[in-house]
């Protein structure tokens, strides 16, 4: 017995040793050491981001874990024209841009990110993306949210399709900016037809589609459903007090997002650093603790996303190859629900 | 004799000097103040112009690689539904709305400024409310007012009817769109004809009244006929103004399948992926300039001949108001309405959020009320930056606009020069520049230019102040009334220009300026896409800091905020009035 033992657990060893370095390894590696101590010389790092709320919790949460770093954050939707306009003018503030993969493209198709090494920070090469200018951190998850005093679970929709159930009829609500970018995610499974179809029969159902923040909508009780909706923000309306959940139709729809190191990064080892401390599992724990917001990728430590990948479910990833034919749809959809077009 | 006549020298340009009373710091003055406003108004307008012809839609204007184009202007002007539903839809939304907030507004200027009103000063602020309030806040509290399930105003009018189910207001219509445009102008039209009607000279209209004129007599055939041009003006500005609005369109008209051309721009700006479509929402934009020329072309066609409606000559007069007698208590309860529906009920929406978020209302909710969203609040040091900025760049951006439009409608009216009627319409022409082209075009100067103002609250004040359209036009609208005598009369008396502009000019266009002042200042409070664009980590401004907000999902965070924004306009309303009102004008 002890002869099969010992060879299991020299195996065990060798196998341990390839895998790159785990959560708990990685920072104590001498090459993140070195680089700690180099970016602590920088003394800060900025990151700019679609909105504010995804990099307000990050000086705090950075700040514990490598003191001596000031995180400065910026928010603003069009942020890929200030950084593209301020690279041609040769101004460089900018250390870490983390967006969606669609949003980073137009950056990485300027080369105005560089390649780093994600491994060291124990982030696997299929956690990047545009060859290895990008490390991923977290996704988006379309949801169905709901009023818990007027709705309860076992109402609510197990595929998307049945929300043209006509028990839903004039209940919904729905974001126009994510609304028609699900429904064109959904055509990669549902194929461009019916997917449009589903466009038709959503607006006969009298939901309504606006930019209104739909909290307002559910809370005032005009609306009982937020369709559509980004994972995230139905928790936030929950942390804040509203008796709101939600569910996760078939097929699940993601969204990519991760962080990418500017080529010229003011504190390029600061921005290492943070970028990869961000895709690392640390930083997406600290992102789930602290943002709410989760990897939903194979492989991933949240229950929520092992119970998914447990069932079954097919689930549409958001992919650099898929991106062109999963945008395809978002104008022709976008025209339905508007109401533009039939 | 005709050989005598012809060997005279010219003597235009002493005439024109003579007639304006210019001397060499009054021109000085001038070319600084013209050159000033075309600094300010030719970038955005030549970005707007560049952009709606550049593509493809991968790169960015600016860009190599982009080139000169049509596929822009053919993309928007050949898509069928811009024919058969986007263009109808957008003449009943704009014709609707123009027509009730003018009438409105017109009619509400004449009570406060014209007659014995009681309570005139606090119908004056309260009226100014909805312009006071970031356009997507009034937006959803009015859904929140007349959402037809559990709108508050549905709930009551159901109680009180003894009906249940939804309704009887719906909002989500175009004639719920046109009502909340309407209630959202008003204010805008309201404080451009409170300059003109405060200045008339009352004489004319006692003159007809005297002749046995009855009022609807006199105020058909003396009052309207006088004031065109200060009608006029803001007629065709918030004509423009509703023309680009998209917010309400977005919040209330979407649902009800009512798609105007200004949401398009929203609609380019927002793809599915890659870089925002600025060429396209030039390409749509453009129609605002087209249609601003056009309607600037009627305006100086109507008032081409200004001296007809001089109202202000050197003979004094005392400004008397028409006693409204038995009318009295139905202009109370007019303008009453209108402060309900657009102040009262708004402003106790915002303070509900703020302390309890959007739950409808009940005794048993209010127990749960919190203060919690002002702490935040306050204790984000974000707040007082932005606060600080708001101030600076609001004030001082106000300032300037209004001044260099002063100057410039001095200029235009006052002068005779080669390209005055081109100098014209490129000053009004800023409004048909939508923000965000406005915004692009101040960064890209400002990164090439290297004076040290980008990502500081100066390139703000600087992109702010491109809108020389309002002031311009208030400011001729008011000189207009002034006689040129007055300003002949002291050049004859040895004053110079300057000291005739500051002693003479200034203080008869009091009314004009200030209402120039608190309209710039209040849309600088509110405007939100060029701080967007411009945003740095230190020039935050507070309309910034609430669109952060709203995407946190904080609802009554959002609320406070809005609560404070109108808390901090206010008093700057009401102690420029004040001011107004002691200085006599």
């Amino acid at each position: 017995m002890t002869k099969l033992i010992r060879p299991a657990l020299l195996g065990l060893a060798v196998a341990l040793a390839a895998t790159p370095a785990l959560a708990a390894d990685w920072k104590d590696s001498s090459d993140v050491k070195d680089l700690y101590e180099k970016a602590k010389k920088e003394g800060e790092v900025v990151i700019w981001a679609p909105n504010g709320r995804e990099v307000d919790w990050i000086p705090k949460a950075f700040a514990a874990e490598w003191p001596g770093i000031t995180v400065k954050g910026l928010g603003d939707n069009d942020i890929a024209p200030k950084i593209i306009a301020e690279a041609r003018a040769g101004r460089h503030e900018v250390d870490v841009y983390w967006c969606s993969i669609t949003c980073v493209q137009p950056i990485v198709q300027r080369e105005l990110p560089t390649k780093i090494d994600w491994s060291m920070f124990g982030v696997t090469k299929d956690n990047t993306a545009f060859d290895g200018m990008m490390g991923f951190t977290n996704n988006i998850v379309y949801v169905v949210a709901y009023d818990t005093k007027k709705m309860s679970e076992a109402d609510m929709p197990k595929t998307w399709d049945q929300l043209l159930d006509p028990k839903y009829k004039d209940k919904m609500t729905g974001s126009l900016f994510l609304m028609p970018r699900m429904i064109s995610a959904l055509s990669m499974k549902w194929g461009k037809d019916k997917a449009l179809d589903f466009a038709r029969k959503l607006k006969d159902t009298g939901i309504l589609l606006t930019r209104a923040p739909r909290e307002s909508i559910l809370q005032s009780g005009e609306r009982v459903i937020a369709a559509g909706e980004v994972d995230v923000l139905p928790k936030l309306w929950a942390k804040s007090g509203m008796p709101v959940k939600y569910v996760i139709p078939s097929p699940v729809v993601l969204g990519q997002f991760g962080g990418t190191v500017l080529a010229k990064a003011p504190h390029p080892n600061a921005a290492r650093l943070l970028a990869g401390w961000m895709a690392s599992k640390d930083g997406k724990k600290a992102r789930e603790r602290d943002n709410l917001e989760v990897d939903f990728r194979p492989g991933s430590d949240n229950p929520e996303a092992k119970a998914i990948y447990a069932s079954g479910v097919p689930v549409i990833e958001d992919t650099v190859e898929d991106m062109k034919a999963r945008a395809a749809l978002y104008k022709p959809a976008a025209d339905i629900l508007t109401g533009q077009a039939k | 004799m005709a050989d005598a006549a012809r060997a005279l020298p010219r003597r235009a340009p002493v005439a024109v000097r003579q007639q304006s009373g210019l001397d060499l710091w009054g021109r000085v003055v001038v070319v600084a103040g013209v050159a000033v406003a075309v600094y300010l108004i030719a970038a955005p307008l030549a970005m707007l112009l560049a952009t709606a012809l550049r593509g493809p839609v991968e790169f960015l204007p600016f860009e190599p690689g982009a080139q000169w184009t049509l596929e822009n202007l053919v993309a928007v002007y050949t898509a069928p539904v811009l024919y058969q539903r986007i263009i109808p839809d957008t003449l009943v939304f704009v014709l609707g709305s123009v027509a009730l907030s003018f009438t409105v507004g017109f009619t509400l200027a004449w009570l406060v400024e014209r007659t014995d009103l009681p309570g005139r000063e606090a119908w004056f602020t309260l009226i100014l409310f909805p312009l006071l309030v970031p356009t997507i806040v009034l937006g959803i509290a009015w859904v929140f007012l007349m959402g037809p399930k559990a709108g508050w105003l549905n709930l009551a009018l159901r109680a009180l009817m003894g009906t249940s189910g939804e309704g009887p207001i719906d909002v989500f219509t175009m004639g719920g769109l046109i009502v909340c445009q309407a209630l959202a102008s008003v204010p805008f039209v309201f404080i451009l004809l409170t300059a003109a009607l405060r200045t008339m000279n009352p004489s004319l209209e006692e003159a007809s009244g005297t002749s046995g004129a009855s009022p609807l007599t006199t105020f058909r055939r003396v009052t309207v006929p006088v004031l065109l041009p200060g009608i006029l003006a803001p007629l065709i500005l918030v004509c423009l103004v509703t023309l680009e609005q998209y917010e309400l369109p977005s919040i209330i008209g979407v649902p009800a399948e009512v798609n105007v051309f200004s949401y398009r721009i929203l609609y380019e700006l927002n793809p599915a992926d890659g870089l925002p479509n600025y060429g396209g929402a030039a390409a749509v934009a453009l129609p605002f300039l087209v249609l601003g020329i056009a309607l600037l072309a009627v305006y100086n066609i109507v008032v081409r001949r200004a001296e007809k409606f001089v109202t202000v000559t050197g003979k004094a007069y005392i400004q008397r108001r028409l006693p409204l007698g038995r009318w009295r208590v139905p202009a109370l309860v007019f303008v009453g309405l209108y402060v309900v529906m657009g102040a009262l009920l708004p402003a106790a929406i915002l303070v509900w959020a703020s302390l309890l978020g959007y739950v409808p209302p009940s005794l048993a909710a209010l127990k749960t009320a919190s203060f919690a969203a002002y702490h935040r609040l306050f204790a984000d040091p974000n707040f007082w930056l932005a606060l600080r900025n708001t101030v600076i760049v609001a004030g001082a951006s106000a300032l300037i606009i209004s001044l260099v439009g002063g100057l410039l409608g001095w200029t235009l009216l006052r002068l005779r020069f080669p390209g005055r009627t081109a100098l014209d319409f490129f000053s009004f022409m800023s409004i048909g520049i939508p923000s965000v082209i406005a915004g692009l075009a101040v960064m890209l100067l400002y990164l090439t230019i290297p004076i040290g103002i980008y990502g500081t609250f100066m390139i703000l004040i600087v992109a702010y102040s491109y809108r020389l359209a309002v002031s311009t036009r208030l400011a001729k609208a008011g000189l207009m009334q002034l006689h040129r005598e007055l300003e002949e009369a002291s050049a004859a008396s040895g004053a110079r220009w300057m000291s005739t502009q500051l002693r003479i000019v200034l203080p008869l266009l009091r009314a004009s300026l200030f209402s120039s002042f608190v309209l710039l200042f209040i849309v600088g409070v509110r405007e939100f896409t060029l701080p967007l664009i411009l945003n740095g980590p230190d020039n935050i401004v507070l309309s910034v800091l609430l669109w952060k907000v709203f995407q946190n999902g904080d609802a009554p965070q959002a609320a406070a905020l809005a609560t404070l924004i109108i808390a901090l306009v206010i008093p700057v309303v009401a102690l420029a009035r004040r001011a107004l009102m002691r200085a006599g004008g």
